[in-house]
């Protein structure tokens, strides 16, 4: 068997450590993600998953413990090499989106790409394949601060997809959806997982762990993994 | 499914970055395009008044070459009275002194155009022959030593072109209150005008004319200029000259150009005033830079890092934003304020060099740039412009994605 | 279009702009040479020095002969012919002895 393409270690995470007012929102959090697999973190609100996705993410270091992306042992990574695993590996939707409002569709998109210094032709070419797929293309000039919820989160997708990585992590990508938006945003993960992406969604709505696509439910709680 | 990496040159990240900075820029084009034109009024306004201080100090020194090695003048209870031509002959008697010459000027104030013109007194064969010829156009009126010639004289353009107002530019009709008739004086000349700037109130009569206008009686005389060959002298024989005759003033060469040079140095109330309201308005510019950004920037610039750009990424982003708006107004201020000076002439600010004056000169200054000057102005204001920029930027990307994010 | 290629036309117009300036710098500046002789000869002839800016008060008019040891109103710093008189710093006045001494004149080579 291959080596799985996601792997944590007894990740922890603490803040304030050492002071009145500590917090470890993460304990000794160990998991595994094959390829090609859906896995839901799911747990109830502040059980860690969260705080445990964006260490994930490299958006947080955690305090101790490791975590292996692709190979790579991102946990102690200097900040500009985590930056650069993060920006070729791993696409990240947020929970709020995190768009920039008074930028277009089209440039939103290609945010991830401009640090790396791809050229304008093949940065477009990329955004527009993937927003013919996510059916934004007559949306495409549109400011993000126009679009509906909807389509402001499959724009944060497009984003987070737009550098060609293959693990899509998403946080609560249901909690701003109505029942009818939800049941779109699984279609569209069963057709990433189908082209071959690993995702991990933290959620707590039951119409996503629930749905047929995923393969596996870790449970947290209290910032362990229960199961 | 393909890994893009570092794929791309230097040149274009940093130019995909200075791109995102633009447009970031023209996201918030309002409060940039204030910036940017209050930028450039200050440049512009720090470029004039140096143009134009500039341009008048080489103006001031364009004759310095040519000017008396020593000026000596009577002062009697704190003004300047006539001088005898007693000291005239004791002056020349001075070793190193070798000649003295009388001057009688003054001046003449004409109530009718509330104008006040200079009166010089000299012999105009001088100018009427050899090569200063050149330097007057000389008028239909020159009937030479025609009836009174000691009452003829060569005018300055401004004086013509105030007496064309009242229809005396052929002959002037002096009078002083204290005179039974009025004296006619014949115009002869006027001075070209590519000597304006000196003789634009000028009225150069025959000596005979100028005492009649002045009042000034056989033997007396407005001032003495020295010539000194042996300019190590100079100065020792101004300071014999007034310690022969303390009530004598000397005006020495090297006064004069030192007095020149520092004609419009910081001191000078209209620099210095200046000066203080722009560097106080850069200040504020400066403030508003380094005091921080607006949450809409913060989260910006949390969003960009939870994406995966690099602190420096970002703190490029913000300096080439400052940078351009800086670098974009300096040059473009400069350039105005050349146009403004030496094409349009100065309007508005000549009105501060000329005062209450009715006589205008041209202000067809001579360009006068100072590459040191250049350099200075946009180092001053580029540079600490621009990376004051950096540190509030620096502070939102060094915290923490997730707590700029949560609390924006 | 880019914005950094507007940018660089923005740039390039300014460039445009700097240089027919600095053209028209180097052609006034010629012909100022033919000037400077007109006013030379005038110095040399009339005698009479400074510029004729301003009319407004003599101590403007001949800005090199203003008077520091003058009481009051014709001192170059004063505000009285604002706004000219405002613009100009005295004159120099270094050599005006204060107070005056009294005794054998210092040899040539002290005032050095």
């Amino acid at each position: 068997m291959e080596d799985p393409i996601l792997k944590t270690v007894n990740v922890t995470k603490i803040y304030n450590q050492g002071k009145q007012n500590e917090v470890v929102p993460v304990r000794n959090a160990s998991l595994t993600v094959e390829e090609g697999t859906a896995v839901v973190l799911q747990g109830p609100s502040g059980s860690g998953k969260t705080t445990l996705l964006s260490m994930i993410g490299c958006q947080i270091k955690p305090t101790y413990g490791e975590i292996v992306v692709k190979g790579k042992q991102v946990s102690k990574l200097p900040e500009k090499f985590a930056n650069l695993h993060k920006r070729e590996h791993i696409g990240f939707v947020f929970q709020q989106f995190h768009l920039i409002s008074d930028l277009s569709v089209l440039d939103n998109i290609i945010l991830p790409l401009l640090p790396s210094g791809i050229p304008p032709g093949e940065r477009k070419c990329r955004a527009e394949e993937l927003l013919e797929e996510f059916e934004l293309m007559p949306r495409k000039q549109f400011k993000v601060k126009d679009l509906s919820g909807g389509e402001q989160q499959r724009v944060a997708i497009c984003r987070s997809l737009i550098n060609g990585c293959s693990l899509l992590l998403a946080d609560e990508p249901t909690a701003h959806l109505d029942g009818q938006l939800t049941i779109e945003f699984l279609k569209y993960m069963t057709h990433l997982k189908e082209k071959g992406y690993t995702i991990l969604i933290a959620s707590h709505d039951p119409a996503v762990f629930k749905n047929g696509m995923v393969d596996r439910i870790i449970e947290m709680n209290s910032g362990e993994i229960v199961s | 499914m393909e890994t893009p990496t570092q794929s791309g040159s230097w040149l274009e990240r940093q130019r995909s970055i200075i791109d995102y900075s633009l447009q970031s820029m023209f996201r918030r084009r309002t409060k940039n395009s204030l910036i940017l034109v209050m930028y450039v009024l200050l440049i512009f306004v720090v470029s004039s008044v140096f143009f134009i201080t500039g341009s008048l100090t080489v103006e001031l020194f364009s004759t310095v070459d040519e000017l008396p090695d020593i000026t000596v003048q009577k002062l009697i209870g704190g003004r300047q009275v006539v001088i005898q031509e007693s000291y005239f002959q004791a002056i020349r008697e001075i070793p190193g002194v070798e000649a003295v010459e009388p001057r009688i000027w003054g001046y003449f104030y004409l109530e009718e155009l509330q104008a006040n013109f200079t009166i010089f007194g000299m012999d105009l064969t001088m100018l009427e022959e050899g090569e200063y010829q050149r330097i007057v156009d000389w008028g239909p009126a020159l009937k030479k030593g025609e009836e009174r010639p000691e009452f003829r004289m060569i005018i300055g353009e401004g004086v013509s072109r105030l007496l064309k107002a009242i229809q005396m530019e052929d002959s002037f009709l002096f009078f002083q209150p204290n005179w039974d008739t009025a004296i006619p004086f014949g115009i002869i000349g006027t001075f070209k005008s590519e000597t304006q700037l000196q003789s634009n109130d000028l009225m150069v009569m025959q000596t005979e004319g100028a005492r009649r206008v002045l009042e000034l009686k056989e033997g007396e005389y407005t001032d003495l200029v020295v010539h000194v060959p042996n300019p190590e002298e100079t100065k020792m024989i101004a300071l014999k000259i007034r310690r022969y005759y303390p009530e004598l003033r000397t005006v020495t060469r090297a006064q004069i150009e030192s007095t020149y040079t520092s004609a419009f140095n910081w001191k000078a109330g209209f620099v210095l005033s200046s000066m203080l309201v722009v560097i106080f308005a850069f200040l504020v510019l400066i403030w508003d830079k380094a005091s921080g950004l607006s949450p809409a920037e913060k989260k910006e610039i949390g969003i960009l890092k939870a994406i995966g750009w690099d602190t420096e990424m970002i703190l490029s982003v913000k300096f080439w934003e400052s940078f351009i708006i800086s670098l974009l107004a300096s040059i473009f201020g400069v350039i105005l304020s050349y146009f403004y000076i030496y094409w349009l002439h100065a309007p508005g600010l000549k009105e501060i060099f000329i005062g209450w004056s009715t006589i205008f000169p041209s202000f067809d200054l001579v360009p006068h740039i100072d590459l040191k000057f250049l350099l200075l102005i946009v180092t001053v204001t580029v540079i600490p412009y621009s990376t004051i920029a950096i540190f509030p930027a620096w502070k939102a990307a060094i915290t923490d994605t997730d707590f700029i994010l949560r609390n924006n | 279009m880019r914005y950094s290629s507007k940018l660089g036309i923005a740039l390039l117009i300014l460039m445009l702009l700097a240089l027919v300036a600095v053209v028209d710098y180097h052609r006034q500046r010629a012909e100022y040479a033919d000037i400077i002789w007109m006013r030379q000869a005038l110095q040399k002839a009339v005698g009479l020095t400074d510029l004729s800016i301003t009319t407004a008060a003599r101590y403007l008019r001949h800005y090199s002969l203003g008077d520091l040891t003058t009481p009051f109103q014709d001192y170059p710093a004063s505000l009285d012919h604002f706004p000219a008189g405002f613009v100009y710093t005295p004159p120099d006045v270094s050599d005006v002895p204060k107070p005056i001494k009294f005794g054998p004149l210092p040899t040539p080579n002290e005032g050095k």
